[in-house]
């Protein structure tokens, strides 16, 4: 299987479950829970697991990460066919580039969709790489395009990522520092 | 005379990563220098730094400049499309699933 990093796979993709929460039991129907208080409670009492009944779609996923060895797990995003898009104008907004929480993936390099498609920004899906058909890889981003994608996804979710520049900063600082200071000792 | 405290901002399990937490001492129950402006007094203690005392402007300065860098540094959050909502929801939304068992059954056998 090639690393999926950026490519698009067919995947298993479940939709988050919802209230009312659709409950299997053993040898009957599935019984409707409103809330997520109910589950709360029963949690209180110290029953806590239960099997809801989550609707699946097998639909091709980009994956925007490698794989955590330690969990084979992924993460993913959920596409849009440019043929959903309300207007002509909104699809070309998006194969120029132009919305930010809509990446084109552009047909030449995703030979494997069938129609143009750009992956939604803000879906963001956790997948398990056994939810994901590793037999044919449906095309990839480029090292380019994964970064501005990466970027945009740290941005739709307002991810606090000041800290980690600030402190690469000053490590830059410190680095540029310590060279100075050694080009600066007095040789032999 | 009495130590100038600035907001608390740093966490100190955190270390430098994220900016100043300012621990409040009053000039009663420590004996320090007087810091001068510009100035930073290293106070060691067997040959190891162990504190560094600053006056209070020059401390704002540099709780400004940290603030300032984080401020730089801070990620602009996307305007989402109408297009971009729809899709969204449309996509996060589960259409009628196929449970007919005949059906089920040609699919997966």
């Amino acid at each position: 299987m090639q690393p999926p990093l950026g490519h698009c796979h067919w995947a298993v993709a479940p939709f988050a479950p919802t209230a009312p929460f659709r409950m299997y039991q053993e040898g009957a129907a599935p019984k409707d829970i409103a809330s997520a208080a109910s589950f709360t409670e029963a949690a209180r009492k110290g029953m806590s697991e239960f099997v809801l009944l989550t609707p699946v779609q097998t639909r091709p996923v980009l994956v925007i990460t490698g794989v955590l060895p330690e969990h084979d797990e992924v993460l993913t995003l959920r596409l849009r066919r440019l043929e959903k898009l309300a207007t002509d104008t909104a699809r070309q907004v998006v194969r120029d580039g132009g919305d930010d929480a809509l990446f084109y993936l552009r047909p030449d390099c995703f030979p494997g969709l069938p129609v143009e498609n750009a992956a939604i920004v803000t879906s963001l899906l956790r997948l398990p790489t056994g939810a994901l058909d590793p037999r044919e890889s449906l095309g990839s981003l480029n090292e380019n395009e994964l970064r501005v994608l990466h970027e945009r996804v740290a941005r739709a979710h307002g991810l606090r990522l000041d800290v980690m520049i600030v402190e690469k900063a000053q490590q830059l600082i410190e680095a540029a520092r310590r060279q100075q200071a050694g080009a600066e000792r007095p040789t032999g | 005379m009495s130590i100038y405290i600035g907001k608390v901002v740093r966490h100190w399990c955190y270390g430098s990563r994220v900016p100043f937490t300012a621990k409040k001492i009053s000039g009663n129950e420590v004996r320090v220098p007087d810091p001068r402006p510009g100035e930073a007094t290293v106070i060691s203690r067997y040959g190891k730094e162990r504190a560094v005392v600053i006056h209070p402007t020059d401390f704002s300065r540099l709780n400004a400049l940290e603030e300032l860098l984080s401020v730089a540094a801070a990620l602009e959050p996307i305007a989402l499309s109408e297009e971009a909502i729809r899709a969204h929801v449309e996509e996060g939304t589960p259409g009628e699933p196929i449970t007919d068992p005949a059906l089920l059954a040609e699919l997966f056998g």
